[in-house]
């Protein structure tokens, strides 16, 4: 052991106890809750600045419920057993997750990115990124002002998440 | 009250107009608009429009599931930026 903090990644918001037997409503925040949440699967209970509070926390059954997942995790067989820990969050090491695939990229990730024309001239960094009802959008920060980016693949031909680069098209008028 | 079917979508014209002509050169340029109230019709699908959100142009790429929606919906006047920077395992892809 190298004796370093693995670093955890959210996967999903605790809510209310749900019936008398230990089950909890977990709101996901991950795109493969099926394989996070599966029975026999690991989650670290997370407090609302990400430090780790407790477990790992085992789960024993889970099934999906409207938008959210209902929990039952070994040992905590009773609503009062799972009270406590409704607000906070649910985490698994990083390492433990499927890691992006190709010209995927964390969204968290993104801010920082170089921000590329198909020329390769620098066109600034990315500085923000936002979750819009049309899509996920980035604001790049260049020289002089600040250029808002629809993230779709009409402007972002290509994401390069090892070097930390995105290649952008930018039409006319942007 | 719903509007009537009569008048049909509204769309503000100088809006029609500017698309119908880029339509017919063949470009495709991000057109500026401050009108959040016209209607995305079938033949916006695939224009960006940068739609004024009292603040700053935000950029809107038509697709076909906008259809019927107004510009406005896509052009928020507020943002929500979280409660903090948890790292979330979401993963993004232009698509």
């Amino acid at each position: 052991m190298n004796g370093e903090r693995p670093r955890y990644l959210v996967v999903g918001r605790l809510k209310k106890a749900h019936g008398l037997q230990g089950e909890c409503t977990v709101f996901p925040l991950t795109d493969e809750p099926s394989q996070v949440f599966a029975p026999g699967a690991s989650v670290w209970i997370m407090d609302m600045a990400g430090e780790v509070m407790a477990g790992p926390a085992i789960v024993e059954r889970s099934r999906s419920h409207h938008r959210k997942w209902l929990l039952a995790f070994e040992g905590h067989t009773s609503r009062e057993a799972v009270e406590p820990w409704r607000g906070h969050f649910l985490g698994v090491p990083a390492d433990r997750l499927q890691p992006p695939g190709e010209g995927e990229v964390y969204v968290h990730e993104l801010e920082g990115f170089a921000v590329v024309d198909e020329n390769g001239d620098a066109l600034g960094l990315v500085s923000g990124v936002y979750d819009l009802p049309s899509g996920l959008m980035i604001e790049v920060q260049g020289p002089k002002r600040e250029v808002l980016v629809p993230f779709r693949k009409e402007f972002v031909t290509k994401v390069d998440r090892p070097a930390r680069r995105l290649t952008v098209q930018l039409p006319d008028g942007l | 009250m719903a509007r009537s079917i009569r008048k049909g979508p509204f769309v503000q014209e100088a809006l029609l107009l500017k698309v119908s002509k880029m339509e017919s050169e063949g470009e495709k340029k991000v057109i500026k608009t401050w009108s959040r109230a016209s209607t995305i019709l079938p033949e916006f699908v695939g224009f960006t429009f940068a739609v004024h959100n009292g603040n700053k142009f935000i950029p809107v790429y038509c697709t076909e599931n906008m259809v019927g929606h107004k510009l406005g919906e896509f052009s928020p006047t507020r943002i929500f930026r979280g409660h903090s920077g948890k790292l979330v395992d979401k993963k993004a892809k232009p698509s």
